[in-house]
C-alpha cells in the first residue's frame, strides 16, 4: 500500500514536469509560457523534498526541541539537506520570473505583439 | 504532422522509462526509513555543545547560513543582479522622468471608499508585525530572512492596491529610497560576513567566532531588509501607467 | 497510520495536476493565472504534509502573493486573450 501510493505520487509529479515542458513548447503566448514554466518549477521542488521524506510514524520536522530526547529526534526527523537546497531554488525562480515578465512587457511596448510566432519576422531572421 | 507524432512518441517513451526507473528499480531511494549520512551529520552537530556546532536548534537555517553559507551569499547577489537588470531595462532619463511626474499629476485622481482605506491601514500594520516576528526568530523556529521579506512584500502590495502609486510617491517612497534601503541590507550582510576576518582573526564567514547568536541574527535582519525592498523596487518601477509610458516613448522615437 | 499522510498527499498532488492541466487549456489568461495560483495553494499544503515548515512560509508568500501580482501587472500591460489553437 505504501509503495503503491509513493509510486502514484512520483508518477503524477513527473507527468506534471512533462506537462510543463509541453506547455512551454506548444503555446505561443509569452505569458502562457511563463505560467507553464512555473508549473514545472513547482513540481521539481516538491520532488526534491519527497526524496528526503522518511516513512516512520510520527514524523518530525528538522527542528530540535528540548522535551525530545536526542536519540528519538535522530530516529524520527526528516532529512534537512533537500529543504535548504529548495529554499535557494525558490528565490532564484522568483528572480527569473521578475526578469522574464520585464522582458515580455518591454517587447510588447516596442513592437506591439506578444506572440512568439511573429517574433522571427520582427527580429529580421530568416523564416522557414 | 509527422514531427508532432515523433515528439509525442519520444515524450511518452521518456516518461515510461523514468517512471519504470523510479518506481520499480528505486533509483532515487524513495520511501526509506533511514537517514542519509550527510543529513545525520547536520542533525546531530547543529545544536551540540562542542565540535562543529552552530548553536541553533533550527537545522535548516544553520545549513543555509552557516554550513553552506557561500551558496546563500551568492544567491543573494544573483537576486540583486536580477532586480538591477529589471530596473535598468525599464529606465528613463531625467527629463523623461520629469515628464512622467507631470503627466501623472494631471490625471484625475479618485479615492477609494473609507472602509477600504481604514481596513488596509489596520491590516498592513498587522502584516508588518508578523513578518518582523518571522524574520527575527529565524534561528529558533521556522522562518528567516526570505520568509519574512516575502510576507512584508505582500503588505506593500496591499498599499499599492488601496492607495495608488502616486500617493505613495507624494508621501516620499521613491525608487531612490528603496534602492538605498536595499543597499543597506546588503551592507549589513557583507559586514557580518567579513567581521570574523578583521575583528577576530578567523576566516571569512566563520560566524561561530562572533559572540552568542549575533551572526545568524544579523544575517537574518540583513536578508529581511534586502528582500523586502527588492520586491518594492520592482513594483515601483513596473507601476507606471501604460499610456503615460507610451507618450514618453513616442517622444523618444520621434526624435 | 503513515498511509493516511501519503493518501492526503496523493489527493493533493492529483488536484494540483488537474488544475495545471486546466490552466494550460484555458485561453483567457487571467483565468489561467487564477487556476495556477490554486495549484500553488494545493502544493503548499503538500509541503506541509512533507514536514518542511520553512518552505511553506517562503513558497506561500512568493507564489500566491508576489508572483500572482507580477503576472497580473504583465497581463494588464499586454493582451488578455491568447490567440491560437
Amino acid at each position: 500500500m505504501i509503495s503503491l501510493l509513493l509510486a502514484y505520487i512520483t508518477i503524477t509529479l513527473f507527468a506534471m514536469v512533462f506537462l510543463g515542458i509541453y506547455g512551454v513548447a506548444t503555446r505561443s503566448n509569452l505569458i502562457k509560457k511563463i505560467i507553464m514554466l512555473n508549473v514545472m518549477n513547482d513540481a521539481i521542488n516538491m520532488l526534491f523534498i519527497l526524496i528526503g521524506y522518511r516513512i516512520v510514524f510520527p514524523v518530525f520536522p528538522p527542528i530540535y526541541e528540548k522535551h525530545i530526547t536526542f536519540e528519538e529526534f535522530l530516529s524520527r526527523a526528516v532529512d534537512p539537506v533537500p529543504q535548504a537546497l529548495v529554499l535557494t531554488a525558490v528565490v532564484i525562480g522568483m528572480a527569473m520570473n521578475i526578469l522574464l515578465t520585464t522582458y515580455a512587457i518591454q517587447f510588447y511596448r516596442l513592437h506591439g505583439t506578444v506572440d512568439a510566432r511573429d517574433m522571427a519576422e520582427i527580429m529580421g531572421g530568416e523564416g522557414e | 504532422m509527422k514531427r508532432d507524432v515523433i515528439v509525442a512518441v519520444s515524450f511518452l517513451l521518456a516518461f515510461l522509462f523514468i517512471a519504470y526507473a523510479v518506481t520499480v528499480k528505486n533509483v532515487l531511494g524513495l520511501g526509506g526509513a533511514e537517514l542519509r549520512p550527510l543529513g545525520e551529520f547536520y542533525l546531530s552537530h547543529s545544536f551540540a555543545h562542542e565540535g562543529l556546532t552552530s548553536h541553533s536548534p533550527e537545522v535548516v537555517t544553520a545549513i543555509v547560513w552557516n554550513y553552506r553559507g557561500f551558496d546563500t551569499l551568492f544567491e543573494t547577489f544573483v537576486f540583486f543582479l536580477a532586480i538591477m537588470g529589471a530596473v535598468s531595462v525599464l529606465r528613463l532619463t531625467d527629463e523623461q522622468e520629469r515628464l512622467v511626474k507631470e503627466l501623472e499629476a494631471r490625471e484625475p485622481h479618485r479615492r477609494m471608499d473609507i472602509i477600504v482605506r481604514a481596513i488596509t491601514k489596520l491590516v498592513v500594520i498587522m502584516i508588518v508585525a508578523i513578518s518582523a516576528s518571522i524574520a527575527l526568530h529565524g534561528h529558533l523556529t521556522p522562518g528567516g530572512g526570505f520568509q519574512g521579506g516575502s510576507a512584508m512584500a505582500v503588505a506593500s502590495l496591499l498599499l499599492f492596491a488601496a492607495f495608488s502609486k502616486f500617493t505613495l510617491e507624494k508621501k516620499g517612497l521613491t525608487v531612490k529610497h528603496t534602492v538605498s534601503a536595499y543597499a543597506l541590507g546588503l551592507a549589513l550582510i557583507l559586514a557580518t560576513v567579513l567581521a570574523p576576518v578583521f575583528l577576530y582573526g578567523g576566516k571569512v564567514l566563520e560566524i561561530n567566532l562572533l559572540p552568542g547568536e549575533t551572526g545568524l541574527f544579523n544575517l537574518d535582519v540583513g536578508e529581511y531588509l534586502a528582500v523586502t525592498f527588492g520586491f518594492l523596487t520592482v513594483f515601483l518601477v513596473l507601476g507606471v501607467s501604460e499610456w503615460i509610458f507610451k507618450t514618453v516613448l513616442r517622444g523618444e522615437v520621434n526624435d | 497510520m503513515i498511509e493516511l499522510h501519503l493518501l492526503i498527499l496523493a489527493i493533493v498532488v492529483s488536484f494540483g495536476f488537474v488544475f495545471s492541466y486546466l490552466a494550460m487549456k484555458e485561453h483567457d489568461l487571467l483565468k489561467a493565472l487564477a487556476l495556477s495560483s490554486v495549484q500553488s495553494t494545493f502544493f503548499a499544503l503538500g509541503f506541509y504534509i512533507l514536514a518542511a515548515p520553512d518552505i511553506v512560509l517562503a513558497y506561500l508568500a512568493i507564489a500566491v502573493g508576489v508572483y500572482t501580482a507580477l503576472v497580473i501587472l504583465a497581463i494588464s500591460k499586454t493582451e488578455r486573450y491568447e490567440v491560437g489553437e
